[in-house]
């Protein structure tokens, strides 16, 4: 009887194995959470350098950042630096174009940083984050912000230390 | 639930576990990346045509400049315009001997935009320019007053302090 009316077999249940879906689910939150922290630009400005106090409430923008402290300036996008006393004797007697020694080397490397930029970038964001040294005058500070209009920067974001 | 061939060895079952992995990534790359792509419409009114028939003089731009002059211990801050009728407000701070931010002037720099504003409630922006000495603090502190009323500040040079300069001399000898 077993051969012609062979008993069925039970069943099991079917189940959903949940370890891969969790696996999927641990990467997209990581993915989340750094994509997150990774949007918030952060600067480290060098240690001669005493930065302005501002109580304003906006944030960093990511972008190339030029510190201006009393002995030299630094471009952190090409990673140089030059004197103060150098950049603005240049600076006072040439256009950028025409500079000479280290300061046109810095023109120049600047002016392809600025070329190397998507358009897109541009277009929208803030090309160059500045942080002068608090005690800094006002020409100095306008004269090498002009400066970096000259070699191409768009927009420039002044920046200083959140003062709680 | 290894998939190919049931319990039974004769009836195939689908494992659906990687699908379902896959249509998880697949629904969330889906929904960050429109989160990226933003379409903007822009409507604009019907183009209609008129005639002028008066020649009607443009006024002139009011173009306002606040400038910061280091006199002595004090920061002067000239807020001037031009336009029908020119003219100007002045204030001044006492400046920070150790350089620190000054709510002072931050508040002095605000409340004299907020009476240009006040009269001029259509004007979207503002020179700013300080005297070749002023500090970067005081630049910023100025700002950030400015800012509170007005969102569009332009930088000039410092050689425009002369001008306010020119402007106060030109008050008192009145």
């Amino acid at each position: 009887m077993d051969d012609i009316f062979p008993k069925k077999k039970k069943r099991s249940m079917a189940g959903l194995q949940l370890a891969p879906l969790i696996d999927i689910f641990v990467l997209i939150i990581i993915f989340l959470i750094k994509g997150t922290v990774m949007s918030n630009a952060s600067i480290t400005p060098p240690a001669d350098l005493n930065p302005a106090k501002s109580k304003s409430p906006e944030g960093l923008e990511p972008a190339g950042q030029v510190y201006i402290s009393q002995k030299e300036v630094l471009f952190t996008m090409i990673n140089e630096k030059i004197s103060l006393a150098e950049l603005n004797k240049q600076i006072e007697n040439n256009t950028p174009a025409a500079m000479t020694g280290q300061a046109g080397q810095i023109s120049q490397k600047l002016k392809a940083y600025v070329q190397g930029i998507p358009d897109q970038e541009k277009k929208s964001g803030i090309l160059v984050n500045f942080l002068a040294d608090a005690g800094m005058d006002y020409k100095t500070v306008f004269e090498i912000a002009k400066y970096c209009r000259e070699v191409g920067f768009q927009n420039i974001l002044f920046v200083a230390q959140g003062d709680k | 639930m290894a998939g190919g061939e049931g319990s039974d060895g004769r009836s195939p079952r689908i494992d659906l576990v990687p699908i379902i992995d896959a249509m998880t990534c697949v629904i969330f790359f889906l929904l960050l990346s429109s989160t990226f792509v933003e379409f903007t419409k822009i409507s604009m009114p019907q183009a209609v045509s008129s005639v002028v028939t008066t020649s009607v003089a443009k006024e002139p731009p009011l173009t306002p400049k606040l400038i910061g002059l280091v006199k002595g211990d004090f920061l002067h801050l000239v807020l001037s315009w031009n336009g029908k009728n020119p003219s100007h407000m002045e204030k001044r701070v006492k400046r920070d001997p150790k350089n620190q931010r000054s709510e002072a002037l931050q508040a002095t720099s605000q409340g004299l935009v907020n009476e240009y504003k006040k009269m001029f409630p259509n004007e979207p922006a503002l020179l700013l320019g300080l005297s070749p000495k002023a500090t970067y603090q005081e630049m910023i502190s100025v700002m950030d007053g400015a800012r509170q009323e007005l969102q569009d500040l332009v930088l000039v040079s410092w050689t425009e302090a002369q001008s306010a300069e020119n402007i106060l001399s030109e008050a008192k000898g009145e």
